[in-house]
């Protein structure tokens, strides 16, 4: 029997799942992180849009702060958030964008001085502040008030992912490619590590850790079309499910996202829009401002893309031999901003579709993209033993949360009461 | 975090900071000599045995459904039943549906029999998983007879404070049950710093839950109360939450309009 | 002949097939039919020869929208994304074969992760900061935008391992670290938030199985999925390097 024994198990080596590794590395404890792929592909990779924190370094983010990222935040859950872990998020978001800026991932940088924008269909011209100049970027994202998503060009997953992982090999964190834990390894409401399946020997292998961590992702692949890659199957968060003991929340909350291309599912960015791409339908015409006057194509992804499939179902959808469709038209952005900043939608467009976007309308569809629902867990990120076997010990503090699937479950071995 | 819906940037930003506050807390956890590693070598053998055996059954158990069939045939069920536009009819369609997979699960056999790498085998143990969560997500779309975020539902098109003002819970009991087990953790209205209102875009149609006006009125005197005190104080006092951060993690964020004193 | 009609064929995919671990396994061409379909890639091929052909098949597709770099082969002997290889692109007769010089796991999988891991742990592919502490709630240190640009063309490489299939060198020594690496160094050394100097890199890659040891045959700029600039940046990394040597 052959049993690997660690501090920190994590299953899962996405950017959730390496800044766990480093963190826990940092204060001296010994990480193991499971991958069913090497880290670099994982589906963190696949984040073309940006990462939301209230840096308010250009002019369309000025005034921005912590409290209009929680109110966006939590606006945008339909308070299905809990608002204590909001809080803590929309502080350190802040701390994170720099934190990796630091670590050496290429966030796109503030210039001074005018430059055009397309705002609502429109040519405008926005005057970036001096004292702005080389601090990092945000664009504008759907449901926020001000601008305050920060991106890599079109690769902010990519760029993100890299850096983190590079930082992560840096510490000599073990990652175990090619594993997959199949079941987690419990008893008495104590998780103990993981039973690991090496899928290039089918090996078996018992991972014995003092805490395991659940970052392994959501499942999108539960549904025949989604944007996400084919090992988002949910499986850490399901042998959490499976220990009889862990809960999952809220699972029934999947979010749509509104431009995935038609028929593959493949992502085209929201930045797209958030760069002042438009929907059109079968008459070309730009239909969003009839049902949402005041956000149009940027109010949230689930109003969106019920908008679109509203308007399908009146008729209003593109026939192709795959089914119904809708339009992204982002030509009105130019040749240069596309190939510039919307360049992996140019080349998904180009090779996935043989169209060119600079010059022709894509077609797109909604699509499952997100997994709101994970493993239950607390403010610290525990997953609280049941009741019902012997009473739990009380988690710190009075609050619970939820953190959302792309995040971390821990599973924390906790000693019976 | 993100409740009922998600906004574009917020996923990607969640997972580092996650990664962040839970890194300090698992660490904190490990620092503690109680929580040391004390389990018997024999639970560990029972573990892998357990799953060995599993494992067996599908390679060598000669059975009868194929794996790759029950993979699609639940992918079709999701995308048409538990889409964008959910109703009951089709959601207990779905749950229905989605039961008798699991149950067909339990019979799978492979055609492949590697025991070493075989994706046909990591398809087999892995759908007999998803049919369990994709039941979480049917019968929990099911039993939420409201609308909320990205869960509309055709026939309960309302958000309803009142009555769903509420996170579901599931668990699955025993490796036996076809169906996940429900429970639902009521949020606390009196707690939150903004109270449910309007989202600025979708429908303006809601019920509200008794407590937001009250706690909407509290909030008003706080804000009388405090006034002209700066943003932190006021945020301090409806939801202190600081604590809650690992230390390294605390401390307010400058940004151009809002230097720390003393620094420009 | 390419299908320019657009009508749709008969496809025959044949794939050099192995599988090291399974007693009796031999190196052979095993061919599929299977009728094309519109929009059809290899990745939607592939994965319908396993499902309702051979599920014996082995490959790797993850994003399947070519971004991840982990569907690497060669395509009719030439190295590239097998999920963005559209069947209408191709010739009826389709040659499909694993990434030499990569570990093989088995059939048209390859081991690049491990190959890439030693490669980053042998050129410290990170940001060295030497130490210096970093004050989170302190702004960010500026950059110029043109400079995070030129870093993010360089860091844009996604590790599929084409060129080093395309590569003359690194068949000849198993230890060249590649069009890779070098094309890491030379981001690494862009970025002024990685404290190394030209005198570092020349330790790590001034040598033989270094910039060195670049034939210039370019296949690797050739075959780059993400058209990254390798030509230039190994020419001028070379001659940095070569700097260094004569000081």
């Amino acid at each position: 029997m052959k049993i690997i024994y660690t501090d920190v198990l994590i299953i899962g080596g996405g950017l959730a799942g390496l800044r766990l590794g480093i963190g826990a590395k940092r204060r001296g404890h010994d990480v193991i992180i499971l991958s069913l792929v090497p880290p670099k592909r994982s589906h963190s990779v696949a984040a073309q849009g940006g990462m939301q924190a209230s840096l308010a370094n250009v002019i369309k983010g000025e005034g921005d702060n912590e409290d209009v990222h929680f109110q966006d935040t939590v606006r945008g859950s339909d308070w299905g958030a809990d608002q204590h872990v909001v809080r803590m998020f929309v502080n350190t978001a802040p701390k994170a964008v720099r934190e990796l800026a630091a670590w050496g991932v290429p966030w796109s940088r503030v210039r001074r001085g005018d430059r055009d924008v397309i705002i609502n269909g429109q040519k405008v011209t926005l005057t970036e502040r001096n004292e702005a100049h080389g601090l990092i970027a945000q664009r504008d994202f759907g449901g926020t008030k001000k601008w305050r998503t920060c991106y890599v060009s079109d690769g902010t997953g990519h760029a993100m992912l890299f850096t983190m992982s590079d930082q992560a090999i840096a510490q000599e964190i073990p990652v175990h490619e090619r594993t997959e834990a199949i079941a987690l390894i419990h008893d008495s409401g104590r998780c103990y590590g993981a039973v690991v399946r090496n899928l290039i020997t089918g090996e078996l292998v018992a991972y014995v850790a003092k805490a395991t961590a659940i970052a392994g992702g959501g499942a999108g692949r539960l549904y025949r079309v989604t944007t996400n890659a084919v090992i988002s199957e949910g499986i850490p968060t399901a042998i959490a499910l499976e220990t009889g003991i862990a809960a999952v929340g809220n699972m029934e909350a999947v979010q749509f996202h509104p431009t995935p291309i038609f028929p593959a599912g493949i992502l085209l960015t929201e930045g797209a829009r958030g760069d002042g791409g438009l929907l059109r339908d079968v008459d070309g015409k730009r239909f969003m401002p009839d049902y949402e006057p005041e956000k149009k194509e940027l109010a949230s992804r689930d109003v969106v893309s019920r908008r679109m499939e509203e308007h399908i179902a009146k008729g209003k959808g593109v026939k192709s031999r795959f089914g119904e469709h809708l339009w992204l038209d982002i030509t009105l952005l130019g040749e240069h901003h596309i190939k510039h900043n919307l360049r992996e939608v140019y080349e998904i467009c180009q090779y996935f579709l043989g169209i060119d976007p600079t010059k022709d309308w894509v077609p797109v569809r909604p699509a499952q993209h997100y997994t709101m629902g994970g493993v239950r867990t607390n403010y610290t990120g525990e997953s609280p033993a049941k009741a019902y076997s012997q009473p739990a010990r009380r988690p710190a503090g009075t609050c619970t949360a939820l953190i959302a699937s792309a995040g971390i479950r821990w599973q924390k071995p906790l000693s019976p009461a | 975090m993100h409740g009922f819906n998600r906004l574009g940037g917020n996923s990607v930003a969640e997972t580092v900071v996650a990664g962040m506050i839970v890194g300090e807390y698992i660490a904190d956890f490990c620092d503690r000599s109680e929580n040391d590693i004390d389990i018997s070598t024999a639970l560990i053998h029972e573990a892998l045995e357990h799953e060995r055996a599993k494992l067996d059954v599908l390679i060598e158990g000669n059975r009868t459904e194929n794996a790759a069939v029950l993979m699609t045939e639940m992918k079709e069920i999701m995308t048409a039943k538990v889409g964008i536009f959910r109703h009951g009819k089709k959601l207990a369609e779905a749950v229905d549906e989605l039961q008798k997979l699991l149950v067909r699960s339990r019979n799978i056999g492979l055609r492949y029999k590697a025991r070493g790498a075989n994706p046909e085998l990591e398809t087999a143990y892995r759908v007999q998983k998803m049919l369990k969560l994709a039941l979480c997500v049917a019968y929990g779309a099911l039993q939420r007879t409201e609308s909320r975020g990205a869960h509309f539902r055709e026939d309960f098109p309302r958000r309803d404070d009142a009555e769903w003002l509420k996170r579901t819970i599931a668990t699955w009991r025993s490796e036996t049950d076809t169906l996940p087990s429900l429970t639902y953790e009521q949020l606390d209205v009196m707690k939150m710093e903004l109270p449910p209102g309007w989202r600025g875009y979708g429908a303006k149609d809601y019920i509200d839950h008794p407590d937001t006006p009250k706690r909407t009125a509290q909030i008003e005197q706080v804000k009388k109360k405090l006034n002209g005190a700066d943003r932190f104080a006021l945020q301090q006092e409806l939801l202190p939450y600081e604590r809650l951060l690992p230390e390294r993690f605390r401390g307010k964020n400058e940004r151009i309009d809002e230097m720390m004193e003393g620094e420009r | 002949m390419k299908n320019e009609n657009h009508t749709l064929r008969q496809l025959k995919i044949s794939v050099l097939r192995f599988n090291p671990q399974e007693p009796g396994s031999a190196p052979r061409m095993q061919t599929y039919e299977i009728e094309e379909a519109d929009g059809m890639t290899l990745f939607i091929a592939l994965n319908e020869i396993r499902e309702k052909q051979d599920p014996s098949l082995h490959f790797d597709f993850v994003c399947r929208a070519g971004i991840c770099g982990s569907c690497g082969m060669m395509i009719n002997g030439r190295p590239t994304l097998a999920c963005r290889t559209l069947t209408k692109d191709l010739d009826s007769e389709i040659s499909l074969a694993p990434l030499p010089v990569f570990e093989l796991i088995a059939d048209l999988s390859v081991n690049t992760g491990k190959w890439m891991r030693h490669m980053s742990e042998r050129l410290e592919t990170w940001v060295h900061l030497n130490g210096d502490k970093i004050d989170l709630t302190k702004p960010e240190e500026r950059m110029e935008p043109e400079l995070a640009e030129k870093i993010y063309e360089l860091d844009r490489c996604i590790e599929c391992g084409c060129c080093i299939a395309g590569c003359g060198t690194v068949r000849m020594r198993e230890d060249f670290v590649g069009a890779v690496g070098l094309n890491k160094i030379a981001r690494f050394r862009l970025d002024p938030r990685d404290k190394r100097n030209d005198d570092d890199f020349y330790e790590l890659i001034g040598e033989d199985n270094g910039v060195f040891g670049c034939m210039s045959l370019l296949g690797c700029h050739d075959v780059c999925p993400k058209k990254l600039p390798l030509a230039t940046q190994i020419a001028f990394l070379r001659r940095k390097m070569a700097a260094v040597g004569w000081k």
